[in-house]
C-alpha cells in the first residue's frame, strides 16, 4: 500500500466570499521508503500540497474537494486530535527556512525533547538522551553545547539540522520537505541533502520532496510531478521524465535551468506561448467546474 | 552581567535625576502662586511677609536658593514642608507604601486581565470570545483611569454598596498595623480577615487604574499573537503534533510578549502617574494624593520632595522593565 495517496485534490482560498483555486484536483502517490520530487515555479501550489498534508493550511484556505489518504486513512476528514496523533509521530515536516523554523526564544533541547514527549511519551530524561541521539545522527559535533542553545546561536545549516532531528525524532513513514535547501548556500546545500538521503534511506522514511531546483530533484528523486496552477501536468519515473519530457512545460523548466557545463547554452525562460496555453487550460477547468 | 548592568542603569539615571530636579525647581518658581501668601493671616504686615519668606529661604535669588536645596538634598535632606511643618523626606516614605502596594495590585490586576483577555480572543479567534474582548477594550480604553474611578465608586459603593468609597483601611483596624505595608503586612503575618479589609479597600482604586493598561495589554498582545500564528516555527510545532493551547502558550506567547513588553512598557509608568487622580478620587492617603494637596498649598518642598520621588519610581520601573525585556528575549544580552 502507498504511504501517501492524494485523489482529486482541490483547496480554495476564500476572502469576502471571494472564492480563488489553489490546487485543481491534484494526483500524488509515494510509495514507503521512496522520494517523490514535487517540482514547479513559484505560486504553482507546491507549497500547498505539503501544507494541505499536514494540515496547516492557511486560516482562510481550505480542502474544498478530494483525498489525501495516509496509509488508506483519509487525513481530509479527520477530526483534529486524531490528526494529531499522526502529525510529529508519522508524518513529519521540514520547512524552507531553518532560521525561522526554529523557536526563537526556546533553547533547542526543548524543541526536540517535547515531540518526543508528545508522540513517544517518553520522560524528559529519556527524551533528552534521545535528542543527544538525533543530534549525533545528524552529524552535529558538540551536541550537549547545542542542546542549550538557542536558534540564533547556531548557522543556518546547523538549524536545518536540527529541523531534520525533529522530523526524523520518531521515525515517521512520511516527511514533506518543503524546499529544504533552498534557503542554504550551496557547500551546505550538499551536506544536507546527503544526510537526508542517508537518513530517508536509513530509517525507511518515504519523503515528498518539494522544490524548484530540477538538479536536485534528478539526484534525489525516484519519481517526479511537475505542477503549475495547482494542476499536475507531468508524472513519472524521474530518469523517465528527464531523458523524455511528454509536456513542453516540463522540457521548457529544464531547458530553463542554467547548466555550469554548457555556460554556452545560455538562459532560456520557459516560452511565454507555453505558460499562457496552461493558463488557458487552467481557466477552462475552473469555468468547468464552476458551471 | 545583570549586577554590572544594573549598576550601570542606575548610574546612568543620576544625570536624569538632576535634570528632574533643576526641571521642577526652576518651574516651581517661575510659575505663578506663592506658599508664603497660602499660609498668611489677612491682616500681616508687609515685614512678617519678608520675615516669613527669609525663614524659608525664599528671599534668596533662585540661584542661590537652587545651591542651597542641591547641597542639602546632597546630604538626605529634602527640607521641611511648609504646609504640614514636617520633614518631607519622612512624610513621603511615610505615605509611599500606600502608594506602592496601590500601584502593584493594579499592575498585578493589569497584567492577569491583560494577558488572559488577549490570550482567550486569540485562541477563539473569528468566534465570539474575540469580538467581546475587541469589546471591552474599546470601552476601557476610550475612559482615562479616574473617570473609571468615578463610574466604579457611583455603581460598586454607591448604587450597589459593595466596596468602601475611601480610604486604605478602617482608622480603628490602622492601629493593628506596625509598618505602613498593610497588605504585606496582614499577608506575611497571616491574618487573612485583615488581607480580606484591606483589599477590599483597594480594589476599587486599582481597578480604575488596571483597566486602561489592562486593555493595552490585551490589544498589543492580541496583535502580536496573530502575528506569530503564522509564523515557520508555529507551523513546525503544530506538526509535531502538539495541542493548540500548548502551540499558543508556549511557542506564540513568549514570542509575542517580546514585543508586547516593548510596546507596553511605557504605559506601565502611566499608571503611576495615574495614581495621583485616583488617589484623589478614592482618598487613598499615598503620596499622589499628597502631591495633590501640596500642589494646592503651593508646599515648594513637599512637591519637589514628592516630584523626586516620582522621578526615581519611574526609572526604577523602567529598569524592570527593561529587565524583564530580557528575561523573555534570549536574543538580547544585558550589557
Amino acid at each position: 500500500m502507498n504511504v501517501l495517496d492524494i485523489q482529486n485534490l482541490h483547496v480554495a482560498f476564500t476572502q469576502r466570499g471571494r472564492v480563488t483555486p489553489v490546487l485543481r484536483g491534484i494526483d500524488l502517490s509515494i510509495e514507503p521508503g521512496r522520494i517523490c520530487g514535487l517540482v514547479g515555479e513559484s505560486g504553482g501550489g507546491k507549497t500547498m500540497v505539503g501544507k494541505a498534508i499536514t494540515g496547516i493550511l492557511p486560516e482562510d484556505a481550505r480542502v474544498t474537494a478530494g483525498r489525501i489518504l495516509f496509509k488508506g486513512q483519509n487525513l481530509v476528514d479527520l477530526a483534529d486530535k486524531e490528526r494529531r496523533q499522526l502529525l510529529g509521530r508519522s508524518i513529519a515536516m521540514i520547512l524552507q527556512q531553518p532560521t525561522t523554523a526554529l523557536n526563537p526564544v526556546l533553547r533547542i533541547e526543548t524543541q526536540i525533547v517535547e515531540v518526543l514527549q508528545r508522540q513517544m511519551g517518553l520522560a524528559h530524561q529519556a527524551a533528552r538522551a534521545r535528542a543527544l541521539d538525533l543530534l549525533n545522527t545528524v552529524q552535529i559535533r558538540a551536541p550537549e553545547r547545542v542542546l542549550r542553545q538557542y536558534p540564533h546561536e547556531l548557522s543556518g545549516g546547523m538549524c536545518q539540522r536540527v529541523v531534520i532531528a525533529i522530523a526524523f525524532s520518531c521515525q515517521p513513514a512520511l516527511i514533506v520537505a518543503d524546499e529544504p535547501t533552498t534557503a542554504l548556500d550551496v557547500t551546505v546545500q550538499f551536506e544536507i541533502l546527503r544526510l537526508l538521503k542517508i537518513l530517508q534511506r536509513d530509517f525507511g522514511t518515504a519523503v515528498l520532496f518539494i522544490t524548484h531546483d530540477l538538479g536536485v530533484v534528478a539526484n534525489l528523486c525516484d519519481r517526479v510531478s511537475v505542477i503549475f496552477g495547482g494542476r499536475i501536468i507531468e508524472e513519472g519515473q524521474t530518469a523517465d521524465i528527464f531523458t523524455a519530457p511528454k509536456h513542453p512545460y516540463t522540457s521548457a523548466l529544464m531547458a530553463a535551468s542554467p547548466r555550469h557545463d554548457q555556460p554556452e547554452k545560455g538562459l532560456h525562460p520557459v516560452p511565454a506561448q507555453i505558460v499562457g496555453q496552461l493558463w488557458r487550460e487552467i481557466e477552462d477547468y475552473d469555468r468547468a467546474r464552476s458551471s | 552581567m545583570p549586577i554590572v548592568y544594573v549598576a550601570r542603569r542606575l548610574l546612568m539615571a543620576v544625570p536624569t535625576l538632576l535634570g528632574v530636579v533643576v526641571f521642577i525647581f526652576v518651574l516651581l518658581r517661575v510659575v505663578p502662586g506663592d506658599p508664603i501668601a497660602m499660609m498668611i493671616p489677612g491682616e500681616a504686615t508687609p515685614q512678617d511677609i519678608a520675615n516669613l519668606r527669609a525663614v524659608y529661604g525664599l528671599d534668596r535669588s533662585i540661584g542661590e536658593q537652587f545651591v542651597i536645596y542641591i547641597g542639602n538634598l546632597l546630604r538626605g535632606d529634602f527640607g521641611e514642608s511648609i504646609s504640614v511643618k514636617q520633614n518631607v523626606l519622612s512624610l513621603v516614605l511615610d505615605r509611599l507604601p500606600a502608594t506602592f502596594e496601590l500601584a502593584f495590585v493594579a499592575m498585578v490586576m493589569a497584567i492577569v486581565i491583560g494577558l488572559s483577555f488577549g490570550i482567550i480572543a486569540v485562541y477563539w479567534r473569528r468566534r465570539w470570545p474575540e469580538y467581546a474582548v475587541d469589546a471591552a477594550n474599546a470601552i476601557a480604553l476610550s475612559l482615562p483611569e479616574f473617570i473609571w474611578g468615578l463610574i466604579l465608586i457611583l455603581a460598586l459603593s454607591v448604587m450597589w454598596p459593595l466596596f468602601p468609597i475611601s480610604g486604605r483601611i478602617d482608622p480603628v483596624q490602622a492601629a493593628d498595623f506596625k509598618t505602613q505595608f498593610y497588605l504585606f503586612e496582614s499577608l506575611l503575618t497571616g491574618r487573612l480577615s485583615l488581607l480580606r479589609e484591606v483589599l477590599e479597600y483597594m480594589f476599587l482604586p486599582a481597578v480604575s487604574l488596571a483597566l486602561p493598561l489592562a486593555a493595552v495589554i490585551a490589544r498589543v498582545l492580541k496583535t502580536s499573537l496573530m502575528e506569530g500564528i503564522g509564523q515557520d516555527y508555529v507551523l513546525l510545532a503544530r506538526v509535531k503534533g502538539l495541542s493548540p493551547l500548548r502551540v499558543l502558550l508556549r511557542h506564540v506567547l513568549p514570542n509575542a510578549l517580546v514585543s508586547t513588553i516593548t510596546i507596553t512598557g511605557l504605559h506601565f509608568t502611566f499608571l503611576v502617574g495615574g495614581t495621583v487622580l485616583v488617589e484623589l478620587i478614592f482618598s487613598y492617603p499615598g503620596i499622589g494624593n499628597m502631591l495633590y494637596g501640596a500642589a494646592i498649598n503651593r508646599d515648594l518642598p513637599l512637591l519637589q520632595g514628592v516630584t523626586i520621588i516620582f522621578a526615581v519610581i519611574f526609572i526604577l520601573l523602567n529598569l524592570l522593565i527593561d529587565i524583564s525585556y530580557t528575561l523573555v528575549n534570549p536574543r538580547v544580552r544585558l550589557a
